[in-house]
């Protein structure tokens, strides 16, 4: 039984990441990217309705009507989401300035949907809870790894402090969406090889 | 157990206002508490956009009407200008120091929202950035002071024609010419209306 709470958590960091292996929510992870603390400040908004819609679903589980639950899905997330956005307007309003448009977007992301669809509306509320911590994990990682690879090369710096010198002239192709598509392309190429890699080895053994 | 359709449906429409009202109920709850932290928030950000103008001063007035509405709310100048609003800074023995102007130009991202200050002697204070949505690298470096302080101690008299009096942005001159006419025509009208401005209640 630990084991599998500890399957939940970790599968959304490889294995079924949501970004790289399952290419779901692209939109959001190629927009947001361009800087690192952006893509921590998106994940940060992913993680808080991700985890409290599939607490409240899952809690609500018995009480929902097949045919309806798309709709009360719906209503469930992008209250959360609104919630969401009065508290960052209220709190942190530089966050919400820099993410802009993708909070209330995140209210059409299909992981969210997707994991509410396929385990919240099934599961009990603890294992829910894992499985929104594993899935907006392998999310951030994902948009994260993105996000370094873009601001070093588009921008010279990290987290905003310049860490190639002044001499170099940043690609800026890289901060603009053509650089997200080469960056998530490229990484989902590498994280491919690597995981074939290592199932051959599992093979072999 | 095949139940009435029209039962049915009026079921599910029960099932479904439930939870509707019930998030409807959470959503004006969180709103009404976090209404004042907002209206703080957007007023701190205000100020703060406007002392970077004026850091000599040490108060704002709206400039408001005989119905107290703001002066030049929303007022459009052409399609792609408008006014937001003018304040009037003061300084800590209330002395006039100028007008600042609030308004929009539509660059080539979206509409770039700025604000200056307007001396008295009918020069330029300076220019900030609000808000834009331009091209990272590019356009984006509109809010840089490499760009805006070119405007400082501008004399409005000028003509404001990107690569005569203003240089503009390399490979940017949508935006450089979007905000150059911005505040050109912006300032062409209040200092048309100017008398308005002065209504003392």
């Amino acid at each position: 039984m630990k084991s599998n709470f500890k399957n939940l958590l970790t599968k959304g960091l490889i294995k079924e990441n949501p970004v790289f292996v399952l290419m779901l929510g692209l939109c959001s992870v190629l927009a947001v990217s361009v800087s690192v603390v952006n893509a921590l400040g998106m994940t940060l908004a992913f993680t808080f309705v991700t985890i409290l819609s599939e607490i409240t679903i899952s809690i609500l589980r018995k009480w929902i009507p097949k045919s309806l639950r798309i709709p009360i899905f719906i209503v469930v997330i992008a209250s959360f989401v609104t919630i969401l956005q009065f508290l960052l307007q209220a709190y942190l309003p530089s966050l919400n300035k820099a993410l802009g448009i993708f909070i209330p977007l995140i209210v059409v992301n299909c992981i969210i949907i997707g994991r509410i669809e396929s385990f919240a509306s099934k599961k009990p509320v603890f294992e829910s809870i894992l499985d929104g911590l594993g899935i907006s994990l392998g999310y951030g990682i994902a948009i994260v790894c993105i996000a370094i690879v873009r601001e070093i090369l588009g921008n010279g710096t990290i987290l905003g402090f310049p860490i190639l010198g002044s001499s170099y002239e940043p690609a800026l192709m890289f901060i603009l969406p053509p650089g997200a598509f080469l960056v998530i392309g490229i990484e989902i190429g590498i994280m491919n090889h690597i995981t074939k890699k290592a199932s051959r080895k599992g093979v072999a053994r | 157990m095949k139940q009435n359709p029209a039962k049915q449906i009026i079921k599910l429409g029960l099932v479904l206002s439930t939870y509707c009202i019930v998030a409807g109920l959470a959503l004006s709850m969180t709103y009404s508490v976090t209404l004042p932290q907002i209206q703080y928030q957007q007023k701190k950000a205000t100020e703060e956009s406007m002392k970077s103008i004026y850091p000599d001063a040490t108060s704002f007035e709206l400039c408001t009407n005989e119905q107290d509405a703001p002066v030049f709310h929303n007022q459009m100048i052409d399609s792609c200008i408008s006014i937001d609003c003018i304040y009037k800074g003061f300084s800590i023995d209330e002395t006039f120091l100028g007008y600042l102007v609030k308004g929009s130009s539509l660059g080539y991202g979206g509409p770039i929202l700025f604000i200056y200050g307007l001396n008295p002697d009918e020069t330029i204070h300076s220019v900030s950035i609000v808000e834009h949505s331009e091209t990272p690298g590019l356009g984006a470096n509109v809010a840089k002071s490499s760009f805006l302080d070119q405007f400082q101690g501008k004399p409005i008299a000028d003509c404001f024609v990107v690569k005569q009096d203003v240089t503009p942005i390399t490979a940017s001159t949508i935006t450089s010419k979007a905000l150059s006419e911005g505040i050109k025509k912006s300032v062409s009208f209040v200092v048309e209306h100017i008398s308005e401005l002065n209504n003392e209640i």
